[in-house]
């Protein structure tokens, strides 16, 4: 296996493009910031993006792409990946990722020390500041995490004049008095051009009271790039991590062919809108395919039917389905199968069967 | 409940052609499902030249078949993948075995049908003669019904009109069906409608036009 593959991680943002390159098994990142045009699209990124390639890795293509667009709604995301794929960007793999999802795999490849107790994030572009949570709801357990992220309203920096920035000073001294007071706080982690401009005097005194602060404009694109990483390794991180947005559900089937056991179609722990998989299956009997939801810490099971009776009879084990399974958040979506036929001997009738589903 | 089969094997573009039977086949679980299904066919295959390769293609890794019989090939390809269980292939091998012995009447008139359906109508009539010169009368009347009635079929393929209105004649006398009735009823149509002995007065296209029309009718 080639040691020189490039993994990419893009965080685009509302008014910049924060690129974070490596090459595997190298741990220097090249951290850049682009700003965007107002009428941003899919091929200006693509434009960026090569001409940042071109200029610092040789026209070298990421082999995987780890990108985070929060500013969009998921179908313009789509649209974006769809545009990356067809340029042939991160050919073994394009992964979408929240900045929340993004902060824990950033927080977690840092030294020990810095996530020993409680992380918190402050993201702050200017108008709107989001606060990260990173906490171990068992204490002694540090292997099992939980997030929250919580969007602080009012908080914006209009006007540069010296006593608007005192005032904001004074917000934000207070809002990190009452956050960081609540618990044990190893590091806190500024990012976003809100923080730009030297504002902080009084609220920087606060938060690095009894603790390590960074700031830096990369902590989501180097967080991609991080997870990237792990991707390209095909590794699996040894922590679990809870968020509004994880499918906790392993879902899948069991295979007769294999003694009844257990073959996944998606794992749980990742963010509901990277858990999608689908498998091909034989039908060995009966009118309808069983899938198995397993909560992945209580090991309970949900089985969701998806009825196939409107099938053509066929005899035994001449029936190919691919069964998918797809999320529409972190609880609730979609079986689809889809009738493959059996080659001559039962041509396919293209019949596709849903099924939505809701996991208790 | 439902119950599946996890495959991990792949669809192919191009399929493998099974050289006996013209049987096209895209994928490992189609090959194992026309072994278990014509196994009177498959163990007439005299070459498995390419099957290895296409297994690759499919996703599994068998050694080289080209040198092994059908049977012994078999059993490699139904070990290779999970579409046949375990405890399923030793049956599967024995049967395949008596198939190849080729002793049995039964075996001999199974694999005459194989080859009339797949189209090999020299071959169905070869393997039907055997049955006709093994035949001791002592055989159920539905496998004697059966074997005459594809019989007169086969002779329909090839015109001889006169034989396939004896054979049919000869199945209703065994065992009375609707389908040796409907092969009987378009053969003496046709006679009524001036064909000869030797078909000679038959325009040819009409006589094809015919023969597909009674094919379908009778499946």
């Amino acid at each position: 296996m080639s040691s020189n593959r490039l993994i990419l991680g893009a965080d685009i943002r509302e008014h910049h493009l924060i690129l974070s390159c490596a090459i595997e098994n190298q741990k220097e990142f090249v951290n850049e910031t682009f700003a965007l045009e107002k009428n941003r699209d899919a091929d200006e990124l693509i434009r960026i993006i090569k001409e940042f390639l071109e200029s610092r890795y040789e026209h070298n293509v990421p082999d995987y792409l780890v990108y985070s667009c929060e500013d969009y709604p998921l179908s313009k995301c789509r649209k974006i990946e769809k545009a990356f794929r067809q340029d042939g960007l991160g050919r073994s793999g394009i992964r979408l990722l929240s900045h929340e999802n993004s902060f824990v795999h950033y927080v977690m490849q840092q030294k020990e020390e810095l996530h020993r107790h409680t992380v918190i994030g402050f993201d702050f572009d200017g108008k709107e500041m989001t606060a990260y949570r990173l906490y171990y709801p068992n204490k002694k357990n540090k292997k099992e995490m939980k997030t929250e992220k919580k969007v602080i309203g009012a908080f914006s920096l209009t006007g540069e004049t010296e006593e608007n920035r005192m005032v904001l000073d004074q917000k934000f001294a207070d809002l990190s008095k009452i956050i960081l007071s609540k618990e044990v706080v190893s590091t806190v982690f500024l990012t976003g051009t809100g923080f730009d401009g030297k504002w902080m005097q009084k609220s920087l005194k606060v938060i690095c009271d009894g603790r390590r602060a960074f700031f830096g404009q990369n902590l989501f694109s180097s967080g991609n790039c991080f997870y990237g990483m792990m991707l390209c390794r095909n590794a699996k991180e040894d922590y679990t991590v809870q968020s509004p947005e994880t499918v906790v559900y392993e879902s899948g089937v069991m295979d007769s062919g294999s003694g009844e056991s257990f073959v996944p179609i998606t794992v749980a722990g990742i963010p509901w809108y990277e858990a999608k998989g689908s498998v091909d299956v034989i039908m060995e009997r009966g009118g309808r395919a069983d899938i198995v939801f397993v909560h992945s810490q209580t090991k309970e099971k949900q089985v969701e039917s998806v009825d196939i009776s409107g099938l053509p009879a066929r005899p035994r084990k001449t029936g190919r389905l691919t069964i998918t399974v797809e999320f529409t958040d972190n609880q609730r979506g979609v079986i689809t199968v889809l009738d493959k036929g059996f080659g001559a001997f039962s041509p396919t009738t293209h019949l596709v069967f849903f099924k939505e589903f809701k996991l208790l | 409940m439902g119950r599946i089969i996890v495959t991990k094997t792949k669809i192919s573009k191009t399929p493998y052609v099974m050289k006996e039977s013209g049987n096209p086949l895209y994928s490992y679980e189609e090959l194992c499902y026309y072994i278990k299904s014509r196994m009177a066919l498959w163990v007439e295959e005299k070459s498995l030249e390419g099957l290895t390769e296409k297994m690759k293609e499919w996703g599994l890794t068998v050694d080289n078949l080209d040198h092994l019989s059908p049977t012994e090939a078999a059993e490699k390809i139904f070990e290779a993948g999970n579409y046949i269980k375990k405890e399923e292939i030793e049956l599967y091998v024995s049967h395949m075995q008596m198939y190849a012995a080729n002793e049995h009447i039964a075996i001999i008139k199974d694999k005459g049908d194989l080859y009339l359906s797949y189209g090999k109508i020299r071959n169905a009539y070869q393997y039907y003669w055997q049955a006709f010169s093994q035949m001791t009368g002592e055989e159920p009347v539905e496998w004697k019904a059966s074997l005459y009635h594809n019989f007169g079929i086969v002779c329909c393929r090839f015109f001889y009109w006169r034989e396939a209105k004896n054979w049919f004649a000869l199945a209703i006398d065994a065992k009375d069906s609707e389908e040796s009735r409907a092969g009987l009823e378009l053969v003496l149509d046709m006679e009524k409608k001036g064909w000869s002995s030797d078909g000679s007065s038959v325009n040819e296209n009409k006589l094809l036009e015919k023969q597909l029309e009674f094919v379908r009718e009778i499946g």
